[in-house]
């Protein structure tokens, strides 16, 4: 009963959902390392009393199944902070530390924390190769941190930032502030490209998200404009049968 | 309407980040002042059908799961310590630090506060003062019968007094190390505040390792590139307007489904 109506919905629905997570990419524009997001439609089949047969109609609902993260490198920036760093190949994530277990994350703004520790922005360590925090004294003077991540002070090298790769980074959960976690193992990368100075800045493009706010817009009108005939069709229909 | 409150965080960040950009601009002719940036983070995302979950009884895996993102949040403001431009002043109680650390002030309650902004006086004592009057630490004097006052890399105040040929010793200045600069507070007055964050303050001789050296005669300009100020406030003001925009959609598909019949 009623499928033309549902069927809009669903797509209405659905719309809804996706000016959500455009909405959020713009937001997001000026976030460092943020990746924008897609969302992915499905048909859900739904067989008709009438056609169940080869033959047979199928109603085709929408259903968002999915959003996908972009995973393009973002705009490089030029910040001129020392503890600022930018990976510029696209599939390299930093390690952090957090209680929970290790998470991973592109967001380079790396900071010190009281005690000299090197942390993301969060004050969560970031790791080295040997799995250890990295710590700068004081005294250590103006850090350089190389294209392969090596970290050195004018006391000589501290350490390696460990960057690390999935075979599935679609996978990553996304939790706040740029952190992602997983369950996949992580594979070490030997040759990272680190760009010390700079930020990697969201890879959004706002031309390209307007562009689908408005489509977003104007498809959710035709599912109404589809909604409002078909409720027209069944008052004229109801007007026959009285009459 | 979750867009509607997502596109209000996006526009209410944009507006700190003009903010930010419009004290830089102020800032640009402030002695020692130090350019801040600001860092937004994504917002908790909401899990509409979780990464990794089964879809079916055999264990199939969903690959990537909905996940509705809820927008951005301002993470910090940071000041960039880089240095700025050394400009020449001629006056010998302008300092700069070329290098790391910071000039030790005495506050008026007793506290030490911090600095890079060196354009110094002395007071009616003859002691080294910022030119609010608060007294460099270590204290020096300068005798009043001093003809020339000398300032080297080291921090070593060397007078010249009247009738004499040797330069004397009048003191030692000295600067502050942080194991952690960028978690200064900031007090307003180019003066900055130790804090838990920024650790300990390490006092030590200029030019001794990891300390900067003392030029004299120079002030260090702020470390604001107002090219790049211009472009970020352009920018700013454009994504403000976007968000705005999703505002509108926003409403306008609301205001669609109140007119369906």
């Amino acid at each position: 009963m009623e499928t033309p109506i549902l069927v809009s919905l669903s797509r209405q629905a659905t719309l809804r959902r996706q000016l959500e997570v455009i909405a959020n990419n713009l937001a997001n524009m000026d976030t460092t390392g943020f990746k924008a997001e897609r969302m992915m439609f499905d048909d859900h089949l739904v067989p008709t009393p009438v056609g169940r047969g080869r033959m047979g109609e199928q109603i085709a609902f929408v259903r968002d199944v999915a959003t996908v993260r972009d995973p393009s490198t973002g705009k490089l920036q030029q910040t001129g902070a020392d503890l600022d760093v930018a990976l510029a190949d696209e599939e390299g994530f930093l390690v952090v530390q957090t209680p929970t277990g290790d998470r991973y994350t592109r967001n380079g703004h790396l900071r010190l924390d009281e005690a000299g520790q090197l942390v993301t922005g969060h004050g969560l360590p970031v790791m080295s190769q040997q799995g250890t925090p990295i710590v700068l004294g004081p005294l250590d003077g103006p850090v350089t941190i190389a294209g392969d991540g090596t970290i050195s002070t004018g006391q000589g090298d501290l350490g390696r930032l460990r960057v690390v790769r999935f075979d599935a980074p679609e996978q990553m959960e996304a939790i706040e502030g740029g952190l992602l976690s997983t369950d996949q193992q992580p594979q070490d990368v030997e040759t990272p490209s680190i760009l010390q100075g700079t930020l990697e800045g969201s890879n959004v493009e706002p031309i390209l998200e307007i562009q689908r706010m408005i489509t977003v817009q104007r498809a959710y009108d035709q599912a109404r404009s589809l909604i409002d005939r078909e409720d027209e069709r069944i008052g004229k229909m109801m007007q026959a049968y009285m009459a | 309407m979750k867009a509607l409150s997502i596109a209000a965080t996006g526009m209410i960040a944009q507006q700190r980040n003009v903010e930010v950009v419009s004290n830089n601009l102020a800032n640009m002719n402030t002695t020692g002042f130090m350019r801040r940036r600001t860092e937004f983070q994504d917002l908790l995302y909401q899990n509409l059908r979780r990464v990794g979950s089964t879809s079916s009884e055999n264990g199939e895996v969903v690959p990537t799961g909905v996940q509705l993102g809820l927008g951005v949040k301002l993470a910090g403001v940071y000041r960039i310590h880089a240095q700025g431009n050394l400009t020449a002043t001629d006056n010998p109680f302008d300092l700069a630090i070329q290098g790391r650390g910071f000039f030790q002030i005495e506050l008026p309650g007793g506290e030490i506060a911090y600095t890079r902004d060196g354009s110094f006086q002395l007071n009616a004592e003859g002691q080294i003062v910022t030119h609010d009057g608060y007294v460099v630490q270590p204290a020096v004097a300068i005798p009043e019968d001093a003809v020339d006052v000398t300032v080297n890399q080291s921090g070593e105040v060397l007078v010249k007094l009247q009738g004499q040929v040797d330069l004397q010793n009048a003191g030692q200045l000295q600067l502050a190390l942080f194991a952690n600069e960028a978690g200064l507070e900031a007090m307003g007055g180019n003066l900055f505040r130790e804090t838990a964050g920024s650790g300990g303050a390490l006092v030590g001789t200029p030019q001794a390792d990891g300390f900067g050296a003392i030029l004299q005669g120079f002030l260090e300009t702020s470390n604001v590139n107002a090219v790049e100020e211009i472009t970020n406030l352009i920018s700013a003001q454009r994504a403000y307007e976007m968000n705005s925009k999703v505002i509108q959609a926003a409403d306008q598909m609301m205001a669609t489904l109140n007119n369906t019949r």
